[in-house]
């Protein structure tokens, strides 16, 4: 029954007054940071340096940060570009490998599990080397396909791990139906168990999302013009003319914004898959 | 010496009312048992005698001390859970003795207590064990010795029973029953389950969507329900409950078929009558119900014979020998004092 | 019977992909940390030199030796940090209610933030003149007015550690709200008809029950903290001086600051080799009952 859960303990009012505080406190340090990078964003920066709190709000930042020289418009449709491409090609191919180490037991197929998993315990610090010397020699440096390239190595194992662990969950009866009806395994995967572990599937593909959007080091290294992604060009702009933080501040905005949209959506199945008990 | 008193004890929450202005008197070293069906508030009220709830409105009473707001640990209760809350990393010797622990008793004492508990549900052997290792049944047994191993006021307990298998069922009720004389503790007692109430209960409560329907013996309960609900709810198989209306002397069941039995007055009725009150009209002239067997099951003590009157059904409980078949007339008497007569509308009793 | 080949089949696209883009590197990397080559000098690999990189960083570099150091304090004290502030917040949204959903709610969205964003910001904050953190903690505690926050090697390392703080508790929270609702309510509330005070059911019955997810949340915070690279560049590019440089922001430093690429691939191996080691770890907790 879900009645309200307590763990059946009295506690005293003054517990239970402090405990508010305390839930009013988490609630006010998540905001209040937020909301004072959305209050910056629409301040003038005379209103930015004397700490305004009442203030005319202007959509000048905006305005600016998309035009020359900052051009956060080509940024921010390389960010989608390679986020989108990344995901697009590395969620079909989770899916596949997933539903394989679920449904089969082969030989060596622990290993490949954990072997997959562990690839998330390497530093990107010892990865971007290579990629550097390697982009530098193809001379693929500074191109977005090599950012996609990139991406897939953080975000193909972790989405592997992700969607097996949906498609776990998944009752093996379902496909065990269709099979006796005569479907073949493609079609299984694909009419089956891909629409039953959806919701499974897109928290995964937008936690990737995320992970690409965000994704710095690599970024950082190799692009330097053509393919310079939103939080590069966040610090970007600190470096020259010295910090101009109500640029920056519309600029953040503009990166994070997008993501709390998409992770609100998710959110629900995505506690929901945590609170079930298993930690993943 | 330990009695309860709950006085206009009512539980809200959200929008559902859980237990209504409920009114209680529970005496020294009685076996009460709360019974109704899931929802009815039973377990609510339990909580709240526990303190793990607290009562929106109302009062409750220890020996006339009122407990409103005191912690759970506080009060001196021990209770078991119906997933008996063992605790998962202890052994069953670490879970039995936690309670004293929690009240820095010596040692030596605690040893003892625990020995003489687990002796008591015959669990010396398993002392050693994790909860994970074992049967519901010995899970059970350690819930029980945990609740047992210091002498509180009041045992609550809560559907213990209702997660063992039937065999164990009956076995572990007349355990149950045995220990609560032994112990001399006042109990409370929740189930759905009537036959657990009728053979464990000094006293009765039956309750039905948070109201208290009927507080008795066993015995009256059985044969003086306070309503229809309560009539319907005692007894395997339970009481006939026919809907229709007193007209002229006769009672017709659905506005239509005839049973010669005189209602009390005319208008819309519910007629009760026990299965096992009901005879094979044997007599020229006895017969009150006639009727086409509908439906008939061997239980080899008895055969049950069920009749369709007007889309109702009506049960009778026939002696071991008797032999009937789908479709065969038959015809009823019923000994007119095993009639019970319940107001339509409000389901009470009608005495008469 | 599925045939194992099905199997191969589906996996192959995944695995090629993971060999390219994963093992691919590794080995460059390792071939790279036996070979010097400053990128300054050539374009090409220089000669092989075995294991004299790694003979260099551990014996005789006090960059290297002052990063693991570093490195150290910062990992030990933002995994406790982190950990201890998401299990308060797991403790505190426990309970059900209209405030605590919309907790609840929030917490998926620091997570969702670029470490860099989020370093930034609050360097932004601290600025002495205009950062509204360093201007609200000026006014409550005088002596810390116009304190130059980030310019202070003690400081810089609480701001660092507060950014990873601010990104990473509430989602472990989240992890922790999820360990705590496979608690069964009946365990706490028999311990507290038994005669536990509410402390003493945190540590007698509800912290045991919490040990597996516990577990699993220090190692994975931990092998986050030692990979944790935005914030320090976004917030304190590792300084003030090298007071916040963590062995993986050295490895960029060594790498594309002063382009030294075998040494760098020498020390990044330094780091990986920990890391892999609390791999180790993590898999035997998390395996524990096989895939």
């Amino acid at each position: 029954m879900s009645k309200p859960c307590n763990p059946g303990v009295m506690k005293s009012r003054l517990a239970r007054i402090g405990a508010l505080i305390g839930v009013y406190a988490i609630i006010g340090c998540i905001l209040l940071p937020i909301l004072w990078i959305v209050l910056t964003s629409l301040k003038t920066p005379r209103d930015v340096y004397t700490l305004q709190l009442w203030f005319s709000p202007t959509w000048d930042n905006f305005r600016t940060v998309f035009a020359a020289p900052w051009h956060l418009g080509d940024k921010l449709a390389n960010s989608l570009w390679v986020a989108l491409g990344t995901v697009l090609v590395a969620i079909p191919l989770a899916v596949a490998a997933a539903y394989a180490f679920s449904r089969f037991r082969f030989p060596g197929r622990q290993a490949l599990f954990v072997g997959i998993v562990a690839s998330q315990f390497i530093p990107a610090a010892i990865v971007v080397l290579p990629y550097f010397l390697m982009f530098k020699q193809l001379g693929l440096l500074d191109t977005r396909s090599a950012l996609v390239i990139v991406n897939l190595s953080i975000v193909l194992p972790y989405s592997i791990w992700m969607i097996k662990g949906f498609i776990d969950a998944v009752p093996v009866d379902i496909e065990e139906s269709a099979m006796i009806d005569g479907a073949s395994l493609g079609r299984i995967i694909a009419t089956i168990v891909v629409p039953t572990a959806l919701p499974g599937i897109i928290t995964s593909a937008v936690f990737s999302f995320t992970l690409t959007w965000n994704e710095f080091i690599f970024a950082l290294i190799t692009s330097k013009q053509n393919a310079v992604t939103l939080p590069i060009a966040l610090v970007a702009l600190r470096t020259e003319r010295g910090d101009l933080w109500e640029l920056m501040a519309a600029a953040g905005m503009i990166i994070a914004l997008p993501m709390f949209l998409l992770s609100m959506t998710v959110q629900k199945q995505f506690i929901k898959s945590l609170t079930q008990g298993s930690v993943r | 010496m330990t009695t309860l008193r709950l006085q206009g004890i009512d539980k809200k929450w959200d929008g559902f009312h859980a237990v209504r202005n409920l009114d209680l008197q529970i005496e020294d070293r009685e076996f009460l048992v709360l019974l109704g069906p899931s929802g009815c508030g039973k377990t609510t009220t339990m909580r709240m005698i526990a303190g793990l709830e607290e009562p929106t409105s109302g009062d409750l009473y220890f020996d006339e001390q009122r407990v409103n707001g005191i912690a759970p640990r506080l009060r001196d209760v021990s209770m078991v859970f119906q997933n008996y809350g063992l605790y998962p990393h202890m052994t069953v010797r670490d879970n039995i003795a936690y309670p004293l622990k929690l009240r820095g008793q010596p040692a030596g004492e605690i040893a003892a207590a625990v020995r003489h508990a687990a002796g008591r549900v015959e669990l010396q052997h398993l002392l050693e064990r994790r909860p994970a290792e074992l049967s519901g049944g010995q899970r059970q047994r350690v819930a029980l010795a945990r609740s047992i191993v210091r002498k509180p006021r009041v045992f609550l307990m809560d559907e213990p029973l209702s997660n063992l298998d039937a065999k164990l069922r009956g076995t572990m009720r007349a355990e149950l029953r045995h220990l609560a004389r032994e112990l001399e503790v006042t109990t409370v007692y929740v189930t759905h389950d009537q036959v657990e109430a009728m053979t464990l209960a000094t006293r009765v409560a039956i309750m039905k969507e948070g109201v208290l329907q009927q507080i008795d013996t066993p015995e009256n309960i059985y044969n003086r329900p306070a309503n229809a609900f309560v009539a319907g709810f005692i007894g395997s198989p339970a009481m006939n409950l026919l809907h229709g209306d007193g007209d002229h002397g006769r009672f017709l069941v659905g506005g239509g078929h005839v049973v010669a039995v005189q209602p009390p007055r005319e208008g819309k009725l519910i007629l009760g009558v026990r299965p096992e009150d009901v005879q094979l009209a044997r007599e020229p002239g006895s017969a009150q119900l006639l009727g086409e067997v509908y439906a008939f099951e061997l239980l080899g003590d008895n055969t049950l014979v069920t009749v369709k009157l007007e889309g109702q059904y009506f049960v009778a409980k026939l002696e071991k020998g008797e032999r009937v078949k789908e479709g065969d007339p038959i015809a009823f008497c019923i000994r007119p004092e095993r009639l019970y007569w319940f107001d339509a509308h409000s389901g009470d009793r009608i005495n008469h | 019977m599925k045939n194992n080949r099905l199997a191969y089949l589906l996996m192959l696209p995944a695995l090629l992909v993971i060999a390219v883009t994963t093992v691919f590197p590794l080995l460059y990397s390792l071939a790279l940390s036996f070979r010097t080559w400053k990128l300054s000098y050539s374009s090409s690999p220089g000669p092989f030199v075995g294991l004299d990189n790694y003979v260099e960083l551990l014996a005789g570099d006090s960059e290297f030796v002052g990063a693991i150091g570093t490195t150290l304090v910062f990992v030990v004290i933002d995994v406790l940090a982190t950990c201890v502030t998401a299990l308060g917040c797991a403790l505190l949204l426990r309970r059900a209610g209209k405030v605590t959903s919309v907790a609840r709610a929030l917490l998926m969205l620091p997570f969702v933030m670029s470490p860099a964003l989020i370093g930034i910001s609050l360097r932004f904050f601290l600025n002495p003149e205009y950062g509204v953190i360093a201007a609200s903690l000026g006014k409550l505690c005088p002596a810390l007015d116009s304190l130059i926050w980030l310019a202070e090697p003690t400081w810089a390392m609480v701001a660092l550690v507060a950014s990873d703080v601010w990104h990473w508790a509430p989602y472990m929270a989240l992890i922790l709200l999820g360990g705590l609702a496979s608690v069964p309510r009946e365990t706490e509330e028999a311990a507290a008809v038994d005669g536990a005070s509410p402390l003493r059911i945190f540590i007698n019955i509800t912290l045991p029950q919490l040990k597996p997810v516990v577990a699993v949340v220090i190692l994975l915070k931990t092998v986050f903290a030692l990979k944790a690279f935005d914030a320090v560049f976004a917030l304190t590019d590792g300084g003030p001086g090298n007071a916040t440089t963590t062995l993986a922001y050295l490895v960029y430093q060594i790498g594309f600051k002063y382009y030294d690429m075998g040494y760098a691939a020498a020390a990044g191996y330094v780091l990986t080799a920990v890391m892999l080691v609390l791999a180790g770890f993590y898999m035997r907790l998390a395996f524990k009952k096989g895939i």
